[in-house]
């Protein structure tokens, strides 16, 4: 049990931020339009696109910056791999990409300290940032990968499971609404959600035991 | 470019084409939708475009939930299409003269303004867009692209768009519906229009995009509207089921859902099992209390927007369309939830359909929306049995008659005993039997004592049925008790439960608080029955054996061999046939003294036969099984005689009075029935029936015409064969059913006496020989009528003098030919498309009706004469109005050609039946289905007729079988 509800408690603070990737998602799929394997692309983006975002965020950029560099990485892994097949090669790949997306990342940062050196006198040198941060960035990167793992588990389960389960096993479980609550709301009882919850997080916990790195 | 419109300004571009704002002459803002022959790579995908709306193009007016395309045109040379719609409500305030800032107002466009909308609202939008799906669907259309942007408004009413008109700003469009809306098994089916529908509700009633689905947002708990969000909720997701077979079957049917929670009623509780049907019907009144106050809740809430806007017209168009809409909704709802008590009947649920149809007995507040199928219906569920009588809580396992014969005691596993009175049919007294729950009784021969097997605690008990003492003794439990003769001892089973055959029989005798054991018959299985001279007792069943003993000497006698497990046995008066039920749905007739097998049947529908019991006079047997039904035998020859349904579940008890009139069964369902043992039940069945049949106006008689037999007349009541007559062809009866007007082989008209078969009137034909595709003499036996295949109708006067006219205008074969009520209008089909409308005084065509695809093959005149209804191949069904000759119906759905339609005479119901034997009820006020029955297929043509009372309707299948169906009119319940 005590996996599970790690993986429970996590879920559930994941799912109060939402992703609001759709207009990059987008864009970057236009630009990636003529390039070979599209669909694969689309389905990398859905993967990782939230991990590199994730990071993003946490290296202290905006919205609109994490957003662009998000993009910058998903070019440059297309440049860097023409033929590349992102399932491949698990373990080295996770850290091949957040090569990649660490040197985005500090692009938007120099980006961003050109800009300001228009404006302003003051400002860091971009190398002064880049190390200091790079251990702290290792664990963000580890903690959004583990974030990822868990929510496309998550998603793995909701597509296996009848919506009906689903709800049932969202609002005890994820949502915690109160029991009585529930059962008036899907017209179900007590036992039908206890067996609800039992099944869907037996399922959850498979996931995320296959689907973690 | 686009005739008799100004292009005003482009509001959308999609893949081929665009959307432009456009005023017509007059001055209408409409939305015209261009298409390219250039943005197409291939001609063959434009044409298909093309094709597709010039299909979709004259229904789309057909239906309020459509919007309406207007005009179609193309130019070749500069290689496009176009067409013309309805303009989309704007969004937010009117954009002024020029429209500058118009943008169309879809559901897309409201959510994402206005957020969550009301479970009302949304539960309203979506019926509507269920009845349009319907439309569709009844038209062979799928829409395979429903999501919130294809939903636009019109005035304020939500209409599906044409696929990629309104989603042409900025979407482009797609012929795989979008991602989210579009079911695992892909798009194109209804079931896949259905899910659509469920995911465009979602997101409707939770703000949520629907790839979100089903997680629901927290909000929901904590708003007011939150018990029927959960209705809703439960519609989603049935609508969003993975599996297409776990959809609404129907859009009828997920629109009645819909309204129900527009409604204030619970879809929930509708879907709930018959095992909830008995508490149900305590609470049906209250049920149908809260019904009314949902309704009630509807006009408050609305009369209370319309008085803020403080406007004494506004406020008074308000109340009407409230009114209005309360008429229509109720109106859907009883069509809907007369399919639904169909259903619930063909699958044997008879308490859910009676709770479903209950709901809508008249009362003071509310209008009578019953039609015939509502009265056939409810004939079906209760007019079966007399009286149903309440008051047990549990399962009723036994029932003894009283020793006088005036009341009868029933005992049930709520540990009660009560008596009701035959005459009165109630309940007159009751026994407490605190912790036996009764299993079995049987009264003393003085009757005045009651034996008692019971179930929870095991006890054989005694009840003295003058003092109200009840003892119990030693521990037993077992399904069987018999007082042997002289009521000194009891033979009861032991050591067995319900369904053992290891126990045995045991003869004990009561000695003060004690029961003594006297003897134990081995090998006996548990169960007893005295014969009728108590010189024989029969126990079974061991082995699958029926044992036979002399009593009291207790020799085994013989045996009764692949008996089954048996649960019942019953004598015949004289004491010679043995009759028994078994586990195994068998019936089986033994002749006793010969230990043989007369007759052996598989029956119940293969489930359990529970209980056997004789007539007094031994003539007819009743059984009671698993199947809900009491099945009438024959006590000889176990022939059926009959099936009565009523009982909601189980038939665990049955028992006869003593004059045998009445039967008296207990079941599952917790009630206690009273049955008419001879029901006044017509045998009239016919074979190979040709023509329409014709009941006469008292409802008394009906003639059929049959393939090789001429004609022959039936009583009703009797079931039995008046008379036969030689013809050809059948006319009708005389007002008074005296006569009857007939066609000779030889051309000759002709009206004899029903009674006699005397001959009072005849006259030649002038009509010339020759063939013919259709012929009718009407029922007053005044005109002939001959329609052939050049389209040609000829139509003669059958009286002294009489000319024969020519009626021209059909260019192809008559397939169908009509005489209105009375008399005096001929409505004909043909196979060019048409039917038309005649006077037959001056045979002058009146009206032609247009619209049909295909041969016009039956026709009906509503009673009043301002409608009538015409059937096609085209498998539609079309309500014109006379007056205006408006087409103010289509009735789709039906699966092939429609062979006949006929109107009920108080105009409620419209009867289809269509090819493959199918029958549908139309409700005509609601203009949707209420219920279908299955008959047999066959290679002819099938026929329907109603009597003149509304009473019967006479159904001859393809197949030539006539079956009647009856909807009494004085279908009142006796009791609730």
């Amino acid at each position: 049990m005590g996996s599970e509800s790690t993986a429970v408690r996590e879920i559930r603070q994941i799912r109060r931020m939402s992703s609001g990737l759709e207009a990059t998602r987008q864009s970057l799929l236009t630009r990636l339009k003529d390039h070979a394997d599209h669909e694969g692309w689309q389905r990398f983006f859905d993967t990782y696109g939230g991990v590199i975002h994730g990071l993003a965020l946490k290296a202290g950029l905006t919205v609109t910056e994490a957003e662009d560099a998000l993009q910058e990485t998903l070019v440059s892994v297309a440049r860097e791999m023409p033929g590349f097949r992102y399932d491949q090669a698990k373990g080295s790949f996770k850290g091949w990409l957040f090569q990649i997306a660490r040197r985005r990342v500090a692009d938007q940062f120099r980006k961003r300290e050109r800009q300001q050196r228009h404006g302003s006198a003051t400002g860091l040198d971009v190398g002064e940032i880049a190390d200091p941060m790079s251990e702290a960035l290792g664990r963000a990167w580890e903690e959004e990968w583990r974030r990822n793992q868990l929510q496309l588990a998550l998603e793995r389960v909701k597509a296996k499971v009848s919506p009906r389960q689903w709800q049932m096993f969202d609002l005890a479980t994820l949502q915690e609404w109160p029991t009585d609550k529930i059962c008036a709301l899907l017209g179900v009882n007590a036992a039908q959600l206890y067996m609800a919850k039992m099944r869907v997080g037996r399922m959850l916990k498979a996931e995320v035991g296959e689907g973690g790195d | 470019m686009v005739a008799d419109h100004v292009l005003i300004r482009r509001i959308g571009a999609g893949a081929y084409g665009e959307v432009w704002l456009a005023r017509n002459v007059t001055g209408v803002d409409r939305a015209v939708k261009v298409v390219w022959r250039a943005r197409f790579e291939h001609e063959r995908t434009y044409e298909r475009e093309f094709t597709g709306l010039k299909h979709y193009e004259p229904i789309s007016r057909l239906h309020p939930g459509l919007t309406d395309v207007l005009q179609v045109g193309r130019d070749d040379a500069a290689g496009y299409f176009y067409y013309v719609i309805e303009l989309a409500d704007p969004v937010g305030e009117t954009g002024g003269e020029g429209m500058e800032a118009y943008v169309p107002l879809t559901l897309g466009e409201k959510v994402r303004q206005q957020g969550r909308l009301p479970v009302g609202e949304c539960a309203r939008i979506g019926a509507s867009v269920a009845d349009a799906l319907g439309f569709l669907h009844d038209q062979g259309l799928v829409h395979r692209d429903v999501k919130p942007s294809n939903i636009i408004f019109v005035g304020g009413q939500p209409k599906l768009a044409d696929i990629g008109l309104v989603a042409g700003l900025g979407e482009a469009r797609s012929f795989v519906g979008t991602e989210g809306y579009i079911p695992p098994e892909g798009p194109g089916s209804p079931a896949a229009d259905f899910f659509g529908l469920g995911k465009v509700l979602y997101e409707m009633v939770t703000g949520r995009n629907r790839l979100d689905f089903p997680d629901l947002p927290r909000e929901v708990l904590d708003t007011p509207d939150a018990a029927a969000f959960s209705e809703l909720n439960e519609i989603i997701l049935r609508a969003c089921a993975p599996e297409a077979r776990q959809r609404h079957a129907t859009a009828a049917e997920l629109r009645g859902e819909l309204l129900l929670v527009d409604a204030g009623r619970s879809v929930r509780r509708l879907r709930r099992n018959a095992r909830m049907a008995s508490r149900w019907r305590r609470l049906g009144l209250a049920a149908l209390g809260v019904g009314l106050l949902g309704l009630a809740g509807l006009v408050f809430e609305l009369r209370q927007a319309s008085e803020a806007r403080d406007r004494a017209s506004a406020e008074a168009r308000q109340r009407r369309l409230i009114e209005e809409k309360e008429v229509i909704a109720r109106q859907n709802l009883y069509a809907a939830d007369m399919n639904l008590a169909q259903q619930a009947i063909d699958s044997g649920n008879y308490g859910r359909a009676e709770d479903l149809l209950a709901a809508y007995r008249p009362d003071s507040r509310s209008a009578d929306l019953r039609g015939f199928e509502w009265r056939h219906l409810w004939h079906r569920v209760r007019g079966d049995s007399r009286s149903v009588l309440r008051g047990h809580d549990q399962v009723v396992t036994s029932l003894v008659l009283g020793a006088d014969g005036t009341t009868v005691f029933s005992g049930s596993f709520d540990e009660t005993i009560r008596e009701w009175s035959i005459a009165e049919q109630r309940e007159v007294r009751r026994w407490k039997l605190p912790g036996c729950a009764v299993m079995a009784m049987a009264l003393d021969s003085g009757g005045t004592r009651i034996g008692v097997e019971g179930d929870n605690q095991l006890a054989t008990g005694l009840l003295d049925l003058r003092t109200g003492a009840w003892v119990t003794h030693a521990a037993s439990g077992s399904p069987s008790i018999q007082f042997a003769p002289g009521d000194q001892q009891l033979v009861r089973g032991a050591r067995m439960q319900l369904f053992e055959t290891n126990g045995v029989v045991e003869v004990v005798e009561v000695v003060d608080r004690d029961l003594r054991v006297l003897r134990v018959l081995p090998e006996s299985g548990g169960r007893a029955w005295f014969s009728p001279d108590g010189r024989t007792l029969v126990t079974g069943s061991w082995g699958n054996v029926l044992k036979v003993w002399s009593w009291p000497a207790l020799e085994l006698a013989g045996e009764l061999p692949d008996a089954g497990l048996v649960l019942g046995v019953a004598f015949s008066p004289d004491g010679t046939r043995v009759a028994s039920g078994s586990r195994d749905g068998r019936l089986i007739l033994w002749d006793l003294p010969g230990r043989r097998r007369l007759q052996e049947r598989k029956t119940h529908e293969g489930t359990i036969v529970w209980t056997v019991a004789f007539s007094p006079d031994g003539r007819r047997l009743a059984s009671g099984g698993n199947d809900q039904a009491i099945r009438m035998w024959d006590g000889h020859s176990l022939e059926e005689l009959d099936v009565l349904r009523g009982h909601g579940s189980e038939v665990w008890a049955v028992l006869w009075t003593r004059d045998g009139r009445q039967l008296v069964s207990g079941g599952k369902d917790q009630t206690i029935r009273f049955w008419d043992a001879v029901r006044e039940v017509p045998t009239l069945s016919f074979s190979n029936v040709v023509q329409c049949p014709i009941f006469s106006a008292d409802e008394r008689l009906l003639a059929v015409r049959r393939r090789g037999s001429g004609v022959t007349v039936g009583e009703l009541a009797t079931g039995k064969t008046v008379r036969n007559f030689d013809a050809v062809d059948l006319g009708g009866f005389s007002a008074d059913g005296q006569s009857i007007a007939l066609l000779r082989e030889d051309r000759v008209f002709e009206r004899r006496m029903v009674a006699d078969g005397r001959l009072i009137e005849e006259r030649a034909v002038g009509i010339p020989a020759g063939a013919f595709t259709r012929r009718l003499l009407s029922p007053d036996g005044r005109w002939l009528v001959v329609g052939r295949e050049n389209g040609e109708v000829l139509v003669e006067e059958l009286v002294p003098g009489g000319k024969v006219r020519r009626l021209e205008g059909h260019r192809m074969m008559i397939v169908s030919l009509t005489i209105s009520p009375e008399g005096t209008q001929l409505l004909t089909g043909s196979l060019d498309r048409t039917a038309r409308l005649w006077s037959l005084a001056d045979g002058e065509v009146r009206a032609t009706f247009e619209g049909h695809r295909m041969a016009v093959a039956s026709g009906a005149f509503s009673t009043d004469g301002q409608r009538i209804a015409t059937g096609s191949w085209d498998d539609t069904v079309r309500v014109w109005e006379v007056g205006s000759r408006r087409q103010v119906a289509l009735l789709g759905g039906h699966s092939a050609s429609v062979h006949d339609v006929a109107f009920s005479p108080d105009q409620r119901t419209l009867a289809v039946l269509s090819g493959g034997g199918v029958l549908k009820f139309w409700s005509v006020a609601a203009g949707r289905e209420a219920g279908v029955v299955g008959f047999d297929r066959g290679p002819g043509l099938g026929w329907l007729s109603f009597s003149p009372g509304g009473e019967w309707l006479a159904v001859a299948a393809p197949s030539g079988k006539l079956t009647l169906l009856r909807a009494p009119r004085d279908a009142a319940p006796n009791s609730r």
